[in-house]
């Protein structure tokens, strides 16, 4: 290889990542293969060879634009050894953090509050999963490397439980906020509180929030169930899915609870807010809230099945919607009509 | 290494071989290695950093028939020297007073407080 050419690799391989401009990067290593060449008395090749590779180089520009920690990205192993695949455990002090951000995707994520003061991120590492974590400015990131070329199905074969699955451990109580998203994986979250505001994202599986507190709270899923129970939340609950039933038990958010799905059922019992919308197509709305039946204003309907809440009520202080196609609504209230 | 530690030492680094006189990245680099080895690729967004943080200036100047950026410390970057200084005497005070501690404790007899 000679400059020119580890200079278009570097290029080339700093423009497919989200480096932004990149001249001024390729300037720079231009200067230090002129220096190396001169200074040392080396030919371009042997330069190059003393160089890390323009793909590695690449990398640990990204890593510290993303994370902006000086803090060189580990060595990736020699292509002749084998990859050492493990868990990584992660830990950092709770006071440390003010966010949590999670992007993953294919992976299970487990959260659960402890009672350690500290906090602890477990993810498995092996040739095909990598992440890029970070931590600064009160900001901790676990990102997950972009797929890389040779892709395999085999990996989704690995037996190892733990190589599928994230997990993060929180104080119980933890000033900070969370936000955290995978895909075609389980999400499971239990017993903390947060001061901020949590956002959870997975797809094509099912979620479990149980026992948990946010600012504010957001819960999206698809084709998989979504089961809420003991949830409190300074101001708002939405939760939104489509072909996955939502169940939704022990719920306080003054503000606002919206459950909104298709194809599916909603289930709410003991939700506790002004606002309560609950919107799904084929699905049955049923359920029991606190308080009379008076206590709400309501506007439901349902185009095919019984329904026994009033179309539209009036004078309530509180607000309940619930609305369906292909279901029936059975809403019942804690203290009667 | 804690990546705080380890990225606020880089860039005092830096700031220390630059205070010595301008530099250029491969000299940097190569400067570096008795002290904290840094690669080039360590040592870019090092200096990006500390150039968006108005510690270290770069011009660009002629050399052997070429350009070479030339990086140079600024008053600020004086200052954060001057800041790290004072940081660190502070902590090695801490440092001087946890050692003390230790060792008077291992000269007790254990498990008691005298």
């Amino acid at each position: 290889m000679n400059r020119q050419d580890y200079l278009n690799r570097l290029q080339l391989t700093l423009e497919a990542s989200d480096f932004g401009p990149v001249e001024e990067a390729i300037s720079y290593f231009n200067e230090i293969l002129e220096d190396r060449i001169q200074e040392e008395g080396m030919d371009e090749e042997a330069a190059i060879a003393t160089m890390e590779s323009p793909e590695e180089v690449a990398r640990k520009l990204v890593h510290s634009k993303s994370s902006a920690a000086a803090d060189p990205a580990p060595e990736p192993a020699p292509a002749d050894e084998p990859f050492i695949s493990g868990v990584r455990i992660i830990n950092a002090r709770a006071e440390q953090v003010r966010k949590i951000i999670i992007k993953d995707r294919n992976m299970r994520l487990k959260i659960r509050g402890w009672s350690r003061e500290d906090i602890e991120l477990q993810h498995p590492k092996t040739e095909r999963i990598r992440y890029d974590f970070s931590l600064q400015d009160g900001e901790m990131a676990l990102i997950r490397q972009p797929m890389e070329f040779s892709f395999n199905l085999l990996l989704f074969k690995n037996s190892d439980p733990s190589m599928r699955e994230v997990n993060l451990f929180v104080p119980y109580e933890l000033a900070a906020e969370m936000d955290l998203r995978t895909s075609n994986g389980r999400l499971d979250a239990k017993n903390f509180a947060l001061w901020g505001k949590a956002s959870f994202i997975t797809s094509n599986a099912k979620m479990d929030v149980e026992n948990v507190g946010a600012k504010d709270l957001l819960i999206k899923g698809s084709n998989g169930a979504i089961d809420l129970e003991k949830i409190q939340s300074k101001h708002s609950l939405t939760v939104t899915s489509s072909n996955g039933k939502i169940k939704a038990e022990k719920i306080h958010a003054p503000d606002a609870v919206t459950l909104s799905t298709s194809n599916a059922r909603i289930t709410v019992e003991d939700v506790d807010t002004a606002v309560l919308q609950m919107g799904t197509s084929n699905g049955r709305i049923e359920g029991k809230l606190p308080g009379r039946r008076s206590d709400y204003s309501i506007v439901s309907g349902t185009s095919n099945g019984k329904n026994n809440l009033p179309r539209q009520q009036q004078g309530g202080s509180k607000s309940l919607s619930a609305k369906t196609s292909n279901g029936r609504i059975e809403v019942n209230f804690r203290e009667g009509d | 290494m804690d990546i705080q530690l380890k990225r606020g030492l880089t860039e005092i680094c830096v700031l220390a071989l630059l205070a010595r006189g301008d530099s250029y990245g491969y000299r940097l680099a190569k400067d570096s290695e008795q002290l904290l080895p840094m690669s080039e690729s360590t040592l870019y967004p090092v200096l990006k950093r500390l150039q968006e943080a108005g510690a270290v200036d770069s011009y660009s100047t002629e050399y052997a028939g070429r350009l070479r950026r030339y990086y140079t410390l600024t008053p600020e970057g004086w200052a954060q020297m001057q800041a790290f200084i004072t940081e660190w005497e502070q902590l090695g005070r801490v440092y001087d007073f946890v050692v003390r501690v230790k060792e008077q404790k291992n000269q007790q007899p254990t498990g008691g407080t005298p």
